[in-house]
């Protein structure tokens, strides 16, 4: 007690200071730990470096255990949602945050997890078992193939956008987003090397890609190259003027080597539901399979299905000139909002996406079950690289359905005026609706030389939907998309 | 109310004189007071009342769960209700998060919030100071015993919930979130460490309370400190704006052991959790020690 009593009550106090202090220090060291360290490398050239990363894009990646991460703040407003964790930002703009476990053994050998809080939604491919799981719903659905899947693979070609079913997981996947980036390299486009960092606790070289036009909403890409096997670990994409990414899609852990074959096979539990699902060997025109089987199925029908700008640039905005690369019908949905994710507190939501197509000529609700198509028609690129724009030509139904979702407050799209011109349209019901609505909402009416339409701005895209009906959408200034209106989106 | 230096002779309750008369010779002093502190927790009518109200609410809850489930649940109501109706042994994990929101906060915090001022406000802490043990010693005791009784009340929360689940539902091999399914004993473990997990949650809300406690002479203050502590953070857990700071709440890793019941077990939410509640644990544990042996003691 003597001893005790001869420190100072001031130094008492000192001591659980001293501790959140320490704790203080300790969070904010492993924070800066795990974040972007800049580790010595050797020196090499831009023109090294890349003919490194060819030679390493052209070998399969080889089995792997890793965790992606996609982020992006666009600037759409906040869409309804069923999930209250969903989260906006401080303007009440969406933020989307997707997380998914990788699990890749080969090209038939893939499981993918997405966790959400006291829940979990797999896809699983065992050779050519593939299967798909909700724990929410206790759901497990067993796709059956088409056999042309066979030879495509569903791949490594996971790695590769705009192919088969896993198509939107590749819309994440840093690979295939960097490969498109790095394919469309061009005059105009000034590389330069910026500070090594470290990503996914690898240190990595960091290529930035700024677009020489003043004209793409794009002010910087920074892709991060594995200093040690040359693959891309991650890609952020900086808005004209902002220091923080808009989009960014990366590794944030990264083990080489074979996982478990446990992580394949699947077996569905007892007391499961069991569904089996056909997968069309001719998947509707312009649907992505990624929104199709993995969406509508519910399987992280956010994470694995079409995420904002990964797919749009997968379908080709700017990223790769030639959108005939890939098989149409394949590819990424273009300009899509799907939510109501998986979680604790939202249950049974398990295919309740929502994709908004609007670039590869449709515009698509995918409701509970069906997808729902108003209007569709093959999509053009104009232009080229950064300026490069997705148009659809006019549409008379596309403009009904724009017209009746802006005026009514209630109730749904009419059959009869918004199908009448496109077969196989249903009515889009429920949350997709509202979604659709807030989306056109954030639209502001803008007319000019070219005539006049809605546009839509996010920080990184701009969608116009002129009033005959025709979608213009890119990475461009409005300029751009008007310009573009005038010609071959009449 | 606070005065100087405690004395030896302090008015005695009963309780002390009986905690005194106890003592044997060889048995060092502090351990004959954890010994009638456990007591104190563990036989005190309220903490009784207490536990049997947590001993209750899974029996109630299990009985109300057969009633309304029929089937595989659609995916409703908290979580792994829905694979309650197939294996009874989520009724302990059901019940777990279920009560983790009010009811097992609320018993800790009932008994940390009253360690210190309980003892004050009864005039029962001079007495108390009077054992040769020394006040962080005597601190120490009191944080034991809350230890103790959170871990009883996860484990007795968790066991009734199993047992009841086990009476009322079919069980068998585990279904894992990821889908896979483990055997019933590896299920079994993986939800007893999961109740652990719950009770290290709890040891660090009681650190809280046991903080408060030594703030003021009502009990009744440093419950409803710890509590407005606890609801407080579960609301900014809530709110999407705050998500920077989240993690450093200190409610918002407690369901954060979701990863033991992955295949493979993803142990980062587990850690995170342990690491946040070792943090809350020093820091209130030091505030704690800081007051109490700096505070003059009247009562």
């Amino acid at each position: 007690m003597t001893r005790m009593r001869r420190l100072s009550t001031r130094a008492r106090w000192a001591v659980p200071a001293g501790i959140v202090a320490a704790a203080g220090l300790v969070a904010a060291a492993s924070a800066v730990a795990s974040a972007d360290l800049a580790p010595a490398l050797p020196a090499r050239s831009v023109a090294q470096l890349l003919a490194k990363v060819a030679l390493a894009a052209a070998k399969p990646i080889g089995p792997v255990t890793a965790t992606v991460q996609e982020s992006s703040s666009l600037g759409l407003p906040a869409l309804p949602s069923a999930n209250p964790s969903q989260g906006t930002g401080p303007l009440g703009l969406a933020q989307n945050n997707e997380t998914v476990n990788v699990w890749y053994l080969g090209q038939t050998h893939i499981r993918i997890a997405e966790q959400t809080q006291m829940g979990e939604s797999d896809l699983r491919l065992d050779g050519r078992a593939l299967w798909l799981w909700n724990s929410k719903t206790q759901t497990a659905t067993r796709v059956i193939l088409p056999s042309h899947f066979d030879r495509n693979g569903l791949g490594p070609d996971y790695l590769s956008p705009g192919h088969s079913v896993s198509s939107g997981a590749a819309a994440i996947d840093p690979l295939a987003l960097a490969a498109q980036l790095l394919a469309a390299l061009g005059p105009s486009t000034r590389v330069s090397l910026e500070r090594n960092v470290t990503v996914a606790g690898r240190p990595a070289y960091q290529l930035s890609l700024v677009p020489k036009t003043s004209r793409s909403l794009i002010g910087q890409v920074l892709i991060a190259i594995d200093a040690r096997r040359f693959i891309p670990l991650r890609v952020e994409i900086f808005a004209r003027g902002s220091s923080s990414p808009a989009y960014e899609a990366g590794f944030t852990a990264l083990t080489f080597g074979r996982p478990s074959a446990s992580n394949f096979s699947f077996t569905p539990p007892p007391g499961a539901r069991v569904k089996t699902v056909t997968v069309p060997t001719k998947p509707p025109s312009g649907l992505g399979l990624g929104s199709l089987g993995l969406g509508s199925l519910g399987v992280g029908g956010n994470g694995l299905g079409g995420l904002v700008p990964g797919g749009f640039l997968n379908s080709g905005g700017f990223g790769s000139p030639n959108p005939d690369s890939a098989a149409p019908g394949l590819r990424a949905p273009s300009i899509s909002t799907n939510k109501p994710r998986a979680s604790a507190s939202t249950p049974g939501n398990g295919g309740q996406t929502v994709v908004v197509v609007a670039t590869t000529g449709q515009v698509v609700a995918i409701g509970k079950d069906q997808p729902t198509v108003i209007g569709k028609d093959q999509p053009t690129v104009i232009g080229k690289s950064w300026l490069s724009v997705i148009a659809t030509p006019p549409n008379p139904s596309v403009a009904a359905a724009v017209q009746q979702l802006l005026t009514r407050t209630t109730g749904s799209v009419t059959p009869g005026s918004a199908g009448s011109a496109a077969p196989g349209t249903s009515n889009p019901v429920g949350p997709d609706l509202a979604v659709l609505r807030e989306l056109l909402k954030a639209t502001t009416s803008v007319h000019g030389a070219w005539g006049s339409g809605r546009l839509l701005r996010t920080t990184l895209v701009s969608v116009l939907i002129t009033s005959n009906g025709a979608i213009l959408a890119g990475a461009v200034t409005p300029a751009v998309l008007y310009a573009d209106a005038v010609g071959p989106a009449k | 109310m606070w005065t100087s230096a405690a004395s030896p002779t302090g008015p005695d309750s009963g309780e002390l004189a009986e905690r005194q008369s106890r003592g044997a010779k060889h048995v060092p002093p502090w351990f004959r007071l954890f010994r009638s502190e456990l007591r104190l927790v563990f036989c005190r009518p309220r903490n009784l009342a207490l536990l049997g109200v947590l001993a209750f609410i899974p029996v109630a809850l299990g009985v109300l769960f057969k009633l309304s489930l029929s089937g595989p649940g659609g995916g409703g109501g908290p979580a792994f209700l829905n694979q309650v109706a197939g294996n009874g042994v989520f009724l302990g994990l059901a019940v777990l998060v279920l009560m983790l929101s009010l009811f097992l906060p609320l018993a800790v915090c009932v008994v940390a919030g009253d360690a210190i001022a309980g003892e004050a406000s009864h005039g029962t802490l001079r007495g108390l100071l009077a054992v040769p043990a020394g006040r962080t010693r005597l601190l120490a005791v009191k944080l034991a015993s809350i230890v103790l009784f959170a871990l009883a009340s996860c484990l007795l929360v968790v066991g009734v919930a199993v047992l009841m689940g086990v009476v009322l539902f079919p069980v068998g091999r585990v279904t894992l979130l990821s889908g896979t399914t483990v055997p019933l004993s590896v299920g079994l473990l993986r939800v007893l460490f999961v109740a652990l997990y719950a009770a290290a949650a709890m040891v660090a809300l009681g650190s809280i309370g046991l903080a408060a406690s030594t703030l003021t002479v009502h009990p009744v203050g440093a419950i409803a400190a710890a509590l407005v502590i606890v609801l407080a953070s579960e609301i900014a857990d809530a709110v999407p704006q705050l998500s920077a700071a989240h993690p450093f709440l200190p409610t918002h890793f407690w369901l954060s052991f979701d990863g033991l019941f992955r295949a493979p077990v993803d142990w980062s939410g587990v850690q995170h959790g342990l690491l946040s509640f070792a943090a809350y644990l020093l820091i209130f544990g030091a505030v704690a020690w800081a007051r109490f042996t700096s505070a003059d003691v009247a009562s």
